[in-house]
């Protein structure tokens, strides 16, 4: 459904990307780990138009539509909640006012948050901000959702309940593509895992041929998590 | 002169005191938005030609820019100076405010995370809606405590108008005083410029607070 080849990106003299291709399946779910400044969120920036690649191609086949989900929410502070949701839905896709409103408070009901819907961003926590942010993202009806480390802003007891949502998105049959350091979620959840090092893919496949894999540099990446 | 007399005098004179202020803002306020994107703008040329104006009319008083619109027509090109003194002076503070309000404007603006235009941007908005939806309200609540001070400035600097001689409180007022050799009228004048600027106060308060609904 995405398909991403030989994306190549520079900032500068730092070769962020080199030579990466990417495919996603329709419904698929897949992982993207790594250490530090491999290119991962550039590599999610470019996919989701943020940043225009040097050179490759990005081609979103039959015309599928993503979301993307940051790091940092960035909510509109002045939207409340349902706002948040349902303004480009109306705006941007043109849909019935009556209808947005319903669609939007049915997926905050699915983020355990309709009773929020009039609240400001600003009065809730961190885990509800990113709640409210991954029902914005939904509410645009994307074939592929991606996140960008949706849990790192977060403290380590709101991590759970933001994770515990999106698992339970799997079943919509939404492509997702997860920039993360949470490796057990990452191992639990995806239907591939790819591991990025120095702007490179080093390593892919499902979670047990990535979490056991031979490949020396993947082995030394995993032993910094201990946890798994 | 009795008292009440002077201050009926001058009190007729309130409403071009007036004119001048709601004008004033009615230009300057649309007016700075634009010249804020101007010298915002990705173009070199574009954002250098209206730095170099900005600073010219914040880099000269505003007494000069008056002056300068009311006469510089006659001086240059002979034409004769209208006798409604209203139009040249709102469009010396009109310029004037604009370019102090465009400064306020680009700090706001620039104050914002990029993540709100990435959203936006992501979740498929027009630039256009990027700017009037999300931006642009956000860009108002964080300068309106700087604009309510250049309101409460724009009040007294109305004064200024004296200088060309428009027939504004001030400007009566000064006449009074020579005519009478009297200090009074600016007594008056002082009380009327500062009951004005309780009531901007009051009003910007209240318009801070129906934007105090969110942080
Ligand atoms: N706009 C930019 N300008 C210059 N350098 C950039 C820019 N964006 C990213 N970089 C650099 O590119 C490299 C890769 O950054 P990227 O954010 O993609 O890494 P990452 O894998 O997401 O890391 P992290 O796990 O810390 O989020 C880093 O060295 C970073 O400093
Ligand atoms: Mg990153």
């Amino acid at each position: 459904m995405l398909e991403m080849n030989n994306i190549e990106k520079s900032f500068g003299e730092l070769e962020v990307l080199k030579d990466i291709s990417i495919r996603v399946d329709k419904g698929e779910i897949v992982s993207i780990i790594g250490p530090s400044g491999s290119g991962k969120s550039t590599l999610l920036r470019c996919a989701t138009g943020l940043e225009t690649a040097d050179s490759g191609e990005i081609i979103y086949e039959d015309g599928a539509s993503f979301g993307l989900v940051f790091q940092n929410f960035n909510l509109f502070p002045h939207y409340s909640v349902l706002q948040n949701v349902m303004d480009a839905p109306v705006k941007v896709m043109k849909k019935d006012k009556a209808v947005a409103k319903e669609e939007a408070l049915k997926w905050l009901d699915k983020m355990g948050l309709k009773d929020r819907a009039d609240a400001y961003p600003y009065q809730l926590s961190g885990g509800q901000q990113q709640r409210v942010a991954i029902a914005r993202a939904l509410a645009k009806d994307p074939d592929i959702l991606f996140f960008d480390e949706p849990t790192s802003a977060l403290d380590p007891e709101l991590t759970g309940e933001v994770l515990k949502v999106i698992k339970s998105l799997a079943d919509l049959h939404i492509a997702m593509v997860i920039v993360t350091h949470e490796m057990a979620f990452a191992k639990d959840i995806s239907d591939r895992v790819i591991f990025m090092d120095k702007g490179v893919i080093v390593d892919q496949g499902t979670p047990e041929e990535v979490f056991g894999s031979d490949n020396q540099r993947t082995k030394d990446f995993l032993g910094r998590y201990n946890n798994i | 002169m009795p008292l009440t007399t002077m201050i009926l005098k001058m009190g007729e004179g309130l409403g071009n005191t007036c004119s001048i202020f709601i004008l004033t803002l009615l230009f300057s306020l649309p007016l700075g938005l634009l010249v804020a994107l101007l010298r915002m703008s990705k173009s070199k040329i574009i954002s250098g030609i209206t730095r170099f104006f900005i600073s010219i009319l914040r880099g000269t008083p505003l007494m000069l820019q008056l002056i300068a619109v009311t006469y510089g027509p006659y001086y240059l090109f002979g034409l004769t100076v209208s006798r409604n003194k209203l139009i040249p002076v709102v469009i010396a503070f009109a310029i004037n405010y604009a370019a102090y309000f465009a400064e306020i404007y680009r700090g706001g603006i620039e104050s914002i995370p990029q993540g709100q235009y990435e959203a936006a941007k992501v979740l498929g908005y027009s630039k256009f809606q990027t700017f009037f939806r999300i931006i642009l309200p956000q860009v108002i609540k964080r300068i309106m405590p700087s604009v309510t001070n250049e309101i409460v400035t724009l009040v007294k600097d109305t004064s200024l108008a004296f200088t060309v001689s428009f027939q504004e409180m001030f400007t009566i007022g000064k006449q009074i005083a020579n005519s009478q050799t009297s200090f009074m009228p600016f007594l008056v004048a002082g009380v009327f410029y500062y009951i004005m600027n309780a009531v901007v106060d009051f009003g910007m308060g209240k318009v801070e607070n129906k934007l105090d609904y969110y942080k």
